[in-house]
């Protein structure tokens, strides 16, 4: 094992173990005052009229009127506004905030408020979207997105093939479900607004708070809180929040704090995207896939959000492991009056591998080849190309993955096994991660950027990059000391404040340790040059890697800087009388590259899996009418720690050439191959096919009535 | 604002329960979801509330050869811990909620929440159990299926408490408890099954089967299990499927957002005919 994977105690152990660690919802600081967010309670409507009661003295309402410059929340198109205006788009839109200090009379003055609606037809599934007519609710088209690449000769091939096999599966919404409500504090002083809280992305709301305030950023800091798991749900959602709390401290001069309710956070907040996604498979007379049609369907309600970008890494990672020359990929993310969709572990890529991996297993059935072979035979290699046209540069090791997995699940003897036994199945899946911003946008978008100062003995990281419980403030000290060779008591890391560290992007993409890691460990080896200096700071910028390239119009060339790898298999047993599906087990072999902290690394894995797995089998969450039908934690229903399987994983030593001592992303990848491998296992055991996830014991008894 | 009671006994508490129309909160594991608010806010309690969770009185656990007296206030845990309660008593128990729960919930407050989906309440069906409920005046025991009359129906009066549970002891050859809920812990059931009976030589000398989440209340049919007392319990397919049948007639559940209706009735039968045509054959 290589000396930085030995793991280490973390560096935010003590506090969040002991209870000692403040989170946003503790500060009490003296003058503060309570927001609660007056929402939309219907799907799509002109708002006629707002009738606010005469206000007590010290409450306060902000809405619109009080954005000094640009209602909009800065995505990536400009369509979501801070405070609905004239119209709402979904159920819990932001209208306005009542603002007091006593939460009860806050809560009297939001029941005295009369909204007057005039309603418009809604737009409440994809199908619905599909036929709607004007008005729409993004510009004029029922879309916000519309995508196609293709690769090699598609019209071409598949004049060739003598047969089609083709699927459609469905896939369900997500709810994040950190433990932690979006929380903000805000407090403004005359000149400076100063936004803490629960957060991913602390420079995402510095450029909110810039938009909406028309202020430089001499005037705006962003400090992240210790908080309490975000899972992407973290990542764009709380600029709204964070402007909230910031236009309700500057009106009323005082710290003001705004943190949801369960129920508030889960019907308001961002979810994985639901999807539709058809795949057609043209085979020869040796029944090789000559081309390969996919079409991506997905609903990301009300407003844009990062709708386009998610939809990129769906389509762009739906070609799955193998190397089909012959593409045609589409992709539409729709507009529909249901909740935003947005950023969750994975970023769209959950979605691609369920279809591709269920659409292998299918094929795999049909054709009565084994499942793992048929994938081995198109594995992608080193010098291929990605289904974008970009050069997979670096070795991949996707042959030794498999081999490990079918040695450890005993996958073999049980797959022949089972086709005997009544109710029980295997499955298995193959997958990757890209890792980083898709294409060029590490170096076109985000820039990033990072600080590293020495003062005599000691050495302070400044990045961006939060502690969402992945271990940022252990891993990137590690990379640090170690790159330097000095105790690692020697290295400070704090939560991110904006006031002192340089934009290094976002914390999102399984990119922190790779691309912010690598910056630090850049500056490291400068700094070690210079080491007898005394005091002195080293800034370090993005560099696009030379020999990669990408063109975003096309969608050709290296969709990501660098991959990370994995295969999971998954046993299953069906109760004979209940159809409850009882995990036996879950085998996982991945390939990312370093371990930076082994034990952090196995906190991952394993949180990652079990995510996965409520994904495939529990989390069911639906819209009905515009509004989510589970939202609280009785209803949506995650798994329990008794509802965790025997997690069998193992690494394979791969070093990347991006990321610091060899490590790659990993933050995502545990989570994306678990629902295929599961489904597949259910299909073994049932005999019937699955085509849709969370699959539930309700479903199994349909399948196994019909 | 409403006004809470913290009585020192139990006596006063029948005082006061005279005296002022208040809500009895036992472990308040319902009552805080029922009526939670925003953090930092008091509960929205529609009424004035009286707390008994801590009276002497009702924490007592008592077992003897013919019965199993259950205070109000005596927690699952409590329940749980006690080595004189038989396994078979505590299947259901143990599966309530997570630890947190069953440190404060009690049988009282689950069967005067008398939620079609209450945990407790098949195994008291099926065990022919009594609750005492007490007024400054009177005490009366009701059977269990008379005192819930619907989906948090009970024949409780204002001046009542429920103060006792009563659970025949009795030994029995087989036991059966099925809980499906959506996850292993912290879940609500969306269908549950509790039987038992006594095979003496083959022949089923007593047989009740209680089933929870399949209708407005907990459905056990006493013409139905008399049909087969008396049976052999390998010559009885035929029985078994008669009665199952009975069972398919009363079985009304619904769907909600938890299950559907077919796969309620469906798991339902599955589990009593298991425990009919294999547990006891065993």
């Amino acid at each position: 094992m290589n000396k930085i994977s030995e793991s280490i105690k973390r560096f935010d152990f003590e506090d969040k173990i002991s209870g000692k660690a403040i989170y946003t919802p503790d500060v009490h600081i003296e003058g503060m005052i309570y927001a609660k967010t007056l929402r939309s309670k219907v799907p799509r409507a002109k708002i006629v009229y707002i009738q606010i009661p005469t206000l007590p003295e010290g409450y306060f309402i902000v809405d619109h009127h009080d954005i000094p410059e640009k209602n909009v929340i800065p995505v990536v198109f400009d369509d979501q506004p801070i405070f609905a205006t004239d119209e709402v788009n979904y159920i819990g839109e932001p209208i306005l905030l009542v603002v007091g200090p006593e939460k009860i009379v806050i809560l009297e003055i939001m029941d005295k408020i009369i909204i007057e609606y005039q309603a418009i037809q809604p737009i409440l599934s994809i199908e619905d979207a599909e036929s709607c007519s004007a008005p729409f609710i993004f510009k004029n088209q029922p879309h916000f997105v519309k995508y196609e690449y293709q690769k090699g000769s598609f019209y071409e091939s598949v004049k060739c093939a003598k047969r089609v096999i083709s699927d459609e599966f469905r896939t369900g919404y997500q709810e994040q479900a950190y433990l932690e409500t979006q929380s903000m504090f805000a407090t403004y002083d005359g000149h400076t607004v100063c936004v803490q809280g629960s957060m991913q992305c602390p420079y995402y709301i510095v450029e909110s708070l810039k938009v909406a305030l028309g202020w430089d950023e001499s005037r705006i800091r962003v400090i992240q809180m210790p908080t309490g798991g975000a899972f992407g749900g973290k990542e764009e959602y709380p600029s709204l929040p964070g402007v909230h709390a910031a236009l309700a401290s500057i009106k009323t001069k005082r710290p003001v704090q705004l943190v949801f309710e369960r129920q508030e956070d889960i019907q308001c907040s961002t979810k994985r995207h639901p999807t539709i996604i058809r795949i057609e498979s043209y085979i020869d007379e040796n029944d090789d896939i000559i081309a390969r049609d996919i079409e991506v369907k997905s609903d990301g309600g009300a407003y844009a959000g990062l709708s386009s970008v998610v939809l990129q890494r769906t389509i762009f990672s739906i070609a799955g492991c193998y190397n089909i020359g012959n593409l045609r990929v589409r992709g539409t993310v729709f507009a529909t009056n249901n909740v935003v969709t947005g950023a969750f572990r994975g970023f769209g890529g959950p979605q691609a591998f369920y279809a591709i991996e269920m659409h292998m297993e299918n094929m795999a059935n049909q054709l009565e080849a084994d499942p793992i072979e048929l994938r081995r035979k198109y594995f992608v290699k080193q010098g291929d190309t990605s289904s974008t046209q970009g050069i997979f540069y670096d070795p991949i090791v996707l042959d030794l993955i498999a081999d490990e997995v079918i040695a450890m699940s005993d996958f073999n003897e049980k797959r022949l096994r089972f086709k005997s036994e009544k109710l029980k199945g295997i499955g298995c899946s193959i997958f990757y991660h890209g890792c980083g911003f898709t294409g060029a946008g590490e170096a076109e978008l985000i820039k990033p950027s990072v600080r590293l100062k020495k003062d005599k003995s000691e050495v302070e990281i400044f990045i961006s990059s939060t502690e969402i419980g992945q271990g940022v403030l252990t891993t990137m000290r590690k990379i640090v000391a170690s790159t330097l060779d000095i105790s690692i008591d020697h290295v400070h890391h704090n939560y991110p404040d904006s006031r002192n560290c340089p934009d290094s992007g976002p914390t999102v993409a399984s990119r922190t340790v790779l691309i912010v890691g690598r910056l630090l460990q850049d500056c490291a080896i400068e700094m070690k040059k210079r080491w007898n200096e005394e005091s002195f700071d080293i800034i370090q910028n993005y560099v696009y890697p030379s020999h990669l390239s990408w063109d975003n119009q096309i969608f050709k060339g290296n969709a990501y800087p660098d991959y990370s790898w994995g295969a999971n298999v998954v046993e299953v047993e069906i109760d004979e009388n209940t159809y409850e599906i009882d995990v036996k087990g879950i085998w996982a072999v991945y390939d990312i590259g370093t371990p930076i902290d082994s034990k952090i690394v196995k906190g991952q894995i394993e949180g990652g899996i079990v995510q996965g797995l409520g994904y495939a089998m529990m989390e069911v969450l639906e819209s009905k009418a515009g509004k989510l039908s589970q939202d609280t934690f009785t209803t949506y229903i995650i798994p329990s720690s008794l509802d965790i399987p025997p997690i069998f994983s193992k690494l394979v030593e791969n070093p990347s050439t991006v990321g610091p001592f060899g490590a790659r992303g990993l933050g995502e990848l545990p989570l994306v191959g678990v629902a295929p491998a599961l489904a597949s296992a259910v299909q073994q055991a049932i005999g019937t096919k699955i085509t849709k996830i969370p699959i539930t014991p309700e479903d199994i008894l349909k399948e196994v009535q019909s | 604002m409403v006004k809470s009671f913290q009585p020192t006994t139990l006596s006063e508490a029948l005082d006061i329960r005279m005296n002022y129309d208040v809500m009895v909160f036992c472990g308040g594991s319902d009552i805080m979801i029922k009526y939670r608010s925003w953090s930092g806010t008091p509960a929205q309690f529609p009424k004035d509330v009286m707390y008994i969770g801590h009276l002497k009185e009702l924490k007592s656990l008592d077992v003897n050869p013919s019965e199993i007296t259950i205070g109000a206030a005596v927690s699952f845990s409590q329940f749980l811990n006690d080595e004189r309660i038989p396994t078979m008593f505590k299947k259901p128990i143990e599966q309530i909620g997570s630890v947190a729960i069953r440190n404060i919930g009690t049988f009282a407050g689950n069967i005067c929440h008398a939620s079609p989906a209450g945990d407790t309440l098949p195994m008291l069906y099926a065990l022919n159990a009594k609750v005492v409920l007490m007024s400054k005046r009177f005490r009366r025991v009701v059977a269990i299926e008379d005192f819930i009359s619907g989906p948090g129906v009970t024949c409780l009066k204002n001046d009542e408490i429920l103060t006792y549970i009563i659970i025949p002891n009795t030994i029995f050859s087989h036991s059966f408890y099925r809980k499906v809920g959506s996850r292993k812990a912290n879940a609500i059931s969306k269908v549950s099954v509790f039987a038992v009976a006594d095979v003496v030589e083959y022949r089923l000398a007593d047989v009740r089967i209680a089933v929870g989440s399949c209708g407005p209340i907990v459905i056990r049919l006493k013409d139905a299990e008399a049909r087969i007392i008396g049976s052999n319990i390998s010559e009885s397919d035929q029985t078994v499927n008669s009665l199952l049948r009975m069972f398919d007639d009363k079985i009304v559940p619904i769907d909600d957002v938890r299950s559907t209706k077919v796969y309620r009735s469906k798991v339902a039968l599955n589990l009593i005919e298991t425990f009919l045509a294999k547990e006891l054959r065993q």
